[in-house]
């Protein structure tokens, strides 16, 4: 049955979130009918699918729901040691005079190292660039084969990391690689960018970043009406952009799929305003540019240059 | 012989979906007229098997909002043809 979209924003897209006659798409079933017409093995993707509390209904909900929940305050104490090391060490740059690929040697290394603390688990040797694109309807096979084996190697270095791991525990950690990493790429590139438009050149130190981010990198989340399966409503977050702090917190959702990330996320902005704070460097920024991709909103390219 | 993009598109379909087994497009097809795929009963999964079809013979990644806003035959190839850097067939 092909889905009937309905766009909402602000208050009515927080009103479907939290509103129980919607729920998840089901993403496991589509990928599942894609599978075997196509005679291709989606196994990975399904096993993500079966694990990511984003894409999962009733019980089986619960339960990983409950278990992400767990291992996030696990290795809460973890994190709130290390953050502030992990900030200042990839975000040094921008102490630096000269060229800085504020992307690729700044923010991208900073959520990866901040995802592997997490996890516990090095994910150094892996490759990760198409799994959050799960939730893409636009995603042709060939990408999608190739995720299926970016996801295998995810999880072959998550059993190596935790040898005899399985279940409910497993599936977490991977749900925490794929979900987070390209949200918070996403969302802390963007308010950054947001930030340096706002500063307009003066020393880093003479505003404060926002510690409720400012933009999203997950622009909208879509739900379908149980009553009528194939209507999705498109919440979408994005609209919160702009809005006062309070309001942005809806960036993280609302009812039963709130974001789990969200404690996380908010540490991880705080650090990140507490060190841009002790700069006194200007930056210029010199190139940013959304990449092309149907679910996370993250940027190509985010190039500045520093300057005393 | 080296096949062209049309041929490629119009086998992928025919594989999917059975163009070639259709009376009445089929004569046009073959006739190198042009389709509109608002003529034709394509859905998701067809969609998809196409689209692995044309990955595989012409070595593409493609995605399926692009190739699904192609409205026709003759627009998807001249897509196909751009995506693979290659001169519009004639």
């Amino acid at each position: 049955m092909a889905a009937r979209m309905q766009v909402v924003e602000g208050s009515a897209a927080v009103g479907i979130l939290a509103d129980p006659a919607y729920d998840v798409v089901p993403y496991h079933d589509r990928v599942a009918a894609l599978a075997q017409r196509l005679g291709l093995d989606f196994s990975d993707i399904l096993y993500l699918l079966d694990h990511l509390p984003l894409a999962l209904r009733d019980k089986p909900h619960a339960e990983q729901r409950a278990d992400v929940a767990r291992l996030m305050v696990e290795r809460r104490p973890n994190m709130t040691k290390v953050l502030p090391g992990l900030v200042a060490r990839h975000l040094q740059g921008l102490a630096r005079p000269g060229a800085l690929n504020l992307l690729d040697d700044g923010v991208k290394p900073l959520v990866e190292a901040v995802i592997a603390e997490l996890v516990d688990a090095d994910l150094r040797s892996t490759t990760a660039n198409l799994v959050s694109r799960v939730f893409s309807q636009a995603m042709g096979v060939a990408q999608r084969r190739a995720m299926n084996a970016e996801l295998a190697g995810l999880r072959r270095q998550l059993a190596l990391a935790h040898p005899g791991e399985a279940g409910l525990r497993q599936g977490s950690r991977l749900a925490l690689v794929v979900l987070g990493r390209d949200a918070l790429i996403g969302t802390l590139s963007r308010s950054l960018h947001a930030h340096l438009v706002a500063l307009n050149g003066q020393v880093l130190a003479s505003l404060t970043m926002p510690e409720i981010p400012t933009h999203t990198g997950v622009p909208y989340i879509d739900r379908e009406l149980q009553a009528d399966p194939g209507q999705v409503a498109r919440c979408q977050l994005r609209s919160m952009e702009g809005r006062p702090a309070d309001e942005r917190q809806r960036f993280f959702g609302a009812g039963p799929h709130v974001c789990l990330g969200r404690p996380l996320s908010m540490d991880l902005f705080q650090q990140c305003s507490a060190f841009l704070a002790t700069l006194t460097t200007r930056i210029a920024i010199d190139s940013f540019q959304l990449r092309k991709d149907d679910v996370f909103a993250l940027p190509a390219h985010f190039t500045v240059t520093v300057s005393p | 012989m080296t096949s062209t993009t049309r041929d490629i598109v119009v086998a992928a379909l025919h594989k999917s979906i059975g163009l070639l087994n259709d009376p009445i497009h089929a004569p046009q097809i073959l006739a190198g007229h042009d389709l509109e795929f608002s003529e034709i009963e394509l859905d998701s999964l067809d969609l998809f098997e196409v689209i692995m079809e044309i990955e595989d013979r012409m070595g593409l990644e493609l995605d399926a909002d692009d190739v699904a806003a192609q409205p026709s035959l003759h627009a998807l190839v001249a897509f196909l043809n751009a995506a693979q850097g290659a001169s519009p067939e004639t």
